[in-house]
């Protein structure tokens, strides 16, 4: 038993380091984009298909699901910081309020990771497997305080390769704080050189 | 301005920051105001004994949520055992509540990083649910008597000096009639 959990173990662990290591390695995706605002800071970088697949497949999702969020989902790495000493305001994070827009078209809320799970359900995908996917996406409401710092898959719904620009928001206290990112990339089909 | 007011101004400004300041900034711990009480659960580990919150009490108790998938997570489990080789079974529990995840795979990540402090299973996520966690990993930090005094949301270090001072005074508070 504990060798088949091996594998799958292994599978993981390298589906790990391939995600830790993407802001470092720009060849297979788009650079890793920044915000910061004050001690609060924002990093976003698409991932590849192929490792957003088999983060799925080995949390046991179908093949044709795990197949659907990678091919459909156009899902970035979404990292949130804020600095231990960067003040005493909250910052909450609200990803309702966000809004992409692809080249040629108009602003539209993200597909949210409840709109997700819903499809999950309906489609009969294992318990585990939804657990797994309502943990690994990064949360639709978080509040940050000094230390606090969180990351998690977002997924911005697109085709791959779509260029796209992204209007993230935070509330710092009292303080509506957003930024326009233009000319962002989901990953494309063909990964690697 | 008057020296008088302006010695007091500044008598003010330097309590609040030593104070307020320093409170909210410790370690990137989250003071928790009025030490709510920690929800009870029951849960087992990866080897099968069960472990209720409620039978800690009297000692303080590290509770983390995490994934065997989440790089965070992965990032503060040295620390973790090293704060458990040091100070677990001298006043601290550590209590890791796995997410999801099936106990061989567990079990197995356990051994292969050599961490030697429980890994219960939530694989329902009822207990992370229950407790409002956010985002991987999630950690509290509970008194003697099961309420959370601080709250962290991210990875941490564990064994650093300053934290692991914090703790040793929360032990204390036990030892105090």
């Amino acid at each position: 038993m504990l060798r088949v959990e091996r594998s799958k173990f292994w599978m993981s662990v390298g589906t790990l380091l391939l995600i830790l290591l993407l802001p470092v390695s720009s060849s297979w995706t788009g650079e890793a984009v920044v915000v910061r605002d004050g001690g609060f800071s924002l990093e976003l970088v698409a991932l590849p298909l192929d490792a957003v697949d088999s983060f799925f497949l080995a949390r046991e999702f179908p093949a044709t699901a795990a197949r659907e969020i990678a091919e459909h989902g156009c899902v970035h790495k979404l990292a949130a910081a804020y600095d231990r000493d960067a003040g005493e305001k909250a910052i909450t994070v609200d990803l309702a309020t966000w809004r992409v827009r692809p080249a040629s078209g108009s602003w539209i809320p993200l597909a949210l990771k409840e709109t997700w799970a819903e499809s999950w359900k309906k489609q009969n995908v294992p318990k585990p497997a939804q657990i797994a996917f309502r943990w690994a996406l990064f949360p639709t409401q978080q509040t940050f305080h000094p230390g606090d710092r969180n990351w998690g898959m977002l997924p911005v719904g697109f085709a791959p390769g779509t260029l796209f620009d992204l209007n993230a928001v935070w509330q710092v206290g009292e303080k509506r704080s957003e930024t326009t990112l233009t000319h962002l990339q989901c990953a494309s089909l063909k990964t690697g050189p | 301005m008057n020296p008088m007011r302006c010695v007091l101004f500044f008598l003010v400004v330097a309590i609040w920051t030593a104070t307020h300041g320093t409170a909210l900034a410790f370690n990137g711990l989250l003071p928790m105001s009025n030490r709510p009480s920690a929800k009870e659960f029951a849960l087992k580990d990866s080897e099968g004994r069960l472990h209720a919150l409620s039978q800690y009490r009297g000692q303080v108790v590290l509770v983390n949520f995490w994934a065997t998938w989440c790089p965070p997570c992965l990032k503060e489990m040295p620390s973790m055992e090293r704060l458990w080789k040091e100070m677990g079974g001298k006043g601290l529990v550590i209590l890791a509540v796995n997410i999801g995840e099936s106990a061989d795979n567990v079990e197995y990540f356990g051994f292969s990083h050599n961490l030697t402090f429980p890994l219960l299973l939530d694989q329902e996520d009822s207990t992370s649910r229950a407790w409002t966690v956010r985002g991987l990993p999630t950690s509290y930090l509970l008194d003697s008597q099961g309420r959370i005094v601080y709250q962290a949301i991210g990875e941490r270090d564990w064994d650093d000096p300053d934290l692991k001072k914090l703790i040793i005074k929360l032990i204390q508070e036990v030892k105090k009639p």
